[in-house]
């Protein structure tokens, strides 16, 4: 390769490369977040099923990107344990609907709370993976690399919220992406589609007409566990305060 | 070879094959699916995890008290460094492939030295730190029998050809070198094990956070290692059919000293870890942690194996003049306090994370799969081994 053919080359790589970093850059004063309305929530769980067709999750019970809590209150102020009962919806098949628990949750407060990965912007499970698997997107979403991990589970120990696991085929850990593959195309997440009762909002909380930031504007928000200062992505509206504890 | 020890070894190498089929089910069968803690019961880390930090915790230990023979002028401990030696080192080699076959994608493992690293990862140090203690812990053993390889050279067999084959390199003044690198693996050996320490410094777990977590490591450590080194001696002199006196026994006695002075510190640590945690007045998570441990799941192993077994039981044996000056003895306080450890091991690993997280939340009690009892049981098998094996072939005897 002669001089001129490099500075050709040159020529006609520097607007390549400009045009990709234009592109990032725009994309990074993108900010994701989801807001749940609890108020809205009826625990059907459609949300939960629609994510593991979506992400390829096992339908096992134990293993759930996003799931549902019911919670029932016995008191005002819960005091001793059996005063808030809670189960657990992370499969199609629905507890709420129980004989058992509808017996015993008679007469107290009811509500249910999804949860999915927080996609903290002080994520613990970033700053403790050994290998750089786990990262940040330029718009807040917390990513894994699933080439990279190794499987070791720090991630999993680190995450206050319990929202990683080991996925058993794949084996390395799976978490909430915020259906990232769709939004990316412009689509909405799989669960914020599911829901019937639109529960779950989804959108960039930079863009002033999007529906996140009319909500965060208009409601108080809060996240979970904000004591150990991560930073979370998901917002709550209509949050019980123990549920936050 | 003996018949006895024909029989022995085949034993060892029996277990360390049910070991091998554990490890194999593992990971070729999801057998224990790890799942999100709150949206159901799980522990992610467990029984091959406290393996890990069993064995090279008691690495940590050997070091120390190699150390403190070699090192810091404990004399008396110089006729038991050799066996010290050999044991830190299968240790740690066990241990490091305890917590490597505990991934789910071992073979990735090359992204620590490939530069795909997180620095800001305690996990990375931790294995970067260890990798570090073993080179240092090698350098130092082969100092250390350098002159006694020298005379081996002359054997015949398998012996001999290890002897030539260590002594290629050449060196002089071996001892004065073991030192100062006996120096320097130790510092690596108890920064590695307090930064294993600082790893389960995680925030939101009240049982492991802990700015003394760290320090009750080395502690812990240093209870570890002296209880495996009477072990190790008394089991080495018992198959070789020697009985344990002179040198060797004041040795013996010197460890029971260091024993029985760290359990004492080590009863202090324990007390007042679950004072400060259970407190009517500490945070409702931090006594959550505890009380399982107080009368909960995990009362048991935490007052019959942990405190009694493990700290009381060998406290009183050391400390019993007719029991303690006996070399029995105090193989039996050792072997009581390396079973409290290990437990101890369990109990901080798998209680730290059975924590219920929120009000209402049932509480996972602590399982072991029998993969992981087989795997554990390989791995312990696979200790045995490699200490006979290293032993047979090191110049152990020379000279005695």
């Amino acid at each position: 390769m002669n001089r001129r053919n490099f500075l050709k080359l040159i020529a006609g790589f520097l607007p390549a490369v400009a045009l990709v970093r234009g592109q990032n850059a725009g994309e990074s004063h993108k900010s994701y977040v989801m807001v749940v309305d609890v108020n809205k929530c009826i625990g059907c769980g459609k949300c939960v099923v629609a994510c593991k067709v979506e992400n390829d999750v096992p339908m096992d019970f134990k293993l759930s990107r996003t799931w549902i809590e019911g919670y029932a209150v016995k008191e005002k102020i819960p005091i001793e344990e059996s005063d808030v009962k809670k189960e657990v919806l992370s499969t199609s098949k629905n507890p709420f609907l129980d004989k058992s628990w509808i017996e015993t949750t008679r007469g107290r407060k009811t509500f249910y709370v999804p949860k999915l990965c927080n996609h903290c912007a002080n994520a613990p499970c970033v700053n403790v993976c050994p290998v750089y698997a786990r990262f940040y997107t330029k718009d807040g979403v917390v990513l894994l690399d699933k080439e990279t991990c190794i499987g070791c589970k720090y991630c999993i120990v680190a995450c206050p919220y319990g929202a990683t696991f080991t996925h058993p085929e794949q084996k390395v850990t799976d978490k909430c992406t915020f259906c990232y593959h769709r939004i990316k195309r412009g689509l909405k997440p799989a669960c914020v589609l599911a829901c019937p009762t639109g529960a779950r909002v989804f959108g960039d909380v930079n863009d002033e007409n999007s529906e996140v930031s009319r909500l965060v504007k208009e409601n108080r928000v809060a996240v979970l566990k904000p004591e150990w200062g991560t930073f979370p992505r998901v917002l709550y509206i209509g949050l019980d305060s123990y549920v936050v504890e | 070879m003996k018949k006895i020890e024909f029989i022995f070894g085949s034993a060892l190498l029996l277990l360390i094959l049910v070991g091998a089929l554990g490890i194999l089910q593992m990971h070729t069968h999801p057998v224990m699916p790890i799942e999100p803690f709150e949206s159901a019961e799980g522990i992610p880390w467990r029984l091959l995890v406290a393996l890990y930090v069993f064995f090279v915790v008691s690495t940590t230990g050997f070091c120390i008290i190699i150390s403190l023979g070699e090192v810091f002028g404990f004399t008396k401990l110089e006729p038991i460094l050799k066996e010290c030696m050999l044991m830190a080192l299968v240790t740690i080699l066990v241990g490091l492939m305890t917590i490597a076959l505990d991934l789910e994608q071992v073979m990735r493992g090359y992204f620590a030295i490939a530069g795909h690293v997180n620095t800001t990862s305690i996990m990375f140090w931790m294995i970067m730190l260890y990798v570090l203690y073993v080179i240092f812990l090698i350098v130092e053993i082969w100092f250390y029998f350098y002159d006694d390889l020298i005379k081996q050279r002359e054997e015949r067999g398998l012996r001999g050809l290890v002897a030539r084959v260590l002594t290629i390199p050449k060196a002089s003044e071996t001892k004065d070198f073991a030192k100062v690198i006996g120096f320097v693996t130790v510092f690596t050996a108890i920064i590695a094990n307090s930064n294993l320490g600082a790893l389960f410094g995680v925030n939101y777990i009240p049982l492991w956070h802990d700015p003394l977590l760290p320090v009750h490591f080395v502690l812990s450590a240093i209870v570890s290692g002296a209880a495996l080194s009477v072990i190790g001696v008394y089991i080495t002199d018992f198959a070789r059919g020697v009985k344990i006196e002179g040198e060797r026994y004041e040795a013996i006695q010197m460890l029971r000293v260091i024993l029985g002075f760290s359990i004492v510190v080590m009863i202090f640590f324990t007390a007042w870890k679950f004072v400060t945690k259970a407190y009517p007045n500490s945070t409702l998570l931090s006594r959550e942690a505890a009380l399982p441990f107080i009368n909960g799941e995990f009362a048991f192993n935490f007052w019959v194996m942990e405190v009694a077994v493990g700290l009381l039981l060998p406290l009183i044996l050391l400390a019993a003049p007719q029991i303690g000056r006996r070399a029995e003895g105090v193989f039996a306080a050792s072997l009581l306090t390396v079973t409290g450890i290990f437990f101890l091991r369990i109990d901080h690993v798998m209680g730290g994370l059975a924590l219920k997280l929120i009000t209402g939340m049932s509480f996972p009690s602590p399982v072991y799969h029998p993969f992981e009892i087989m795997a554990t049981i390989g791995f312990f098998a696979l200790t045995i081994l490699l200490y006979y094996v290293v032993y047979k072939l090191m110049p152990m005897e020379v000279g005695e």
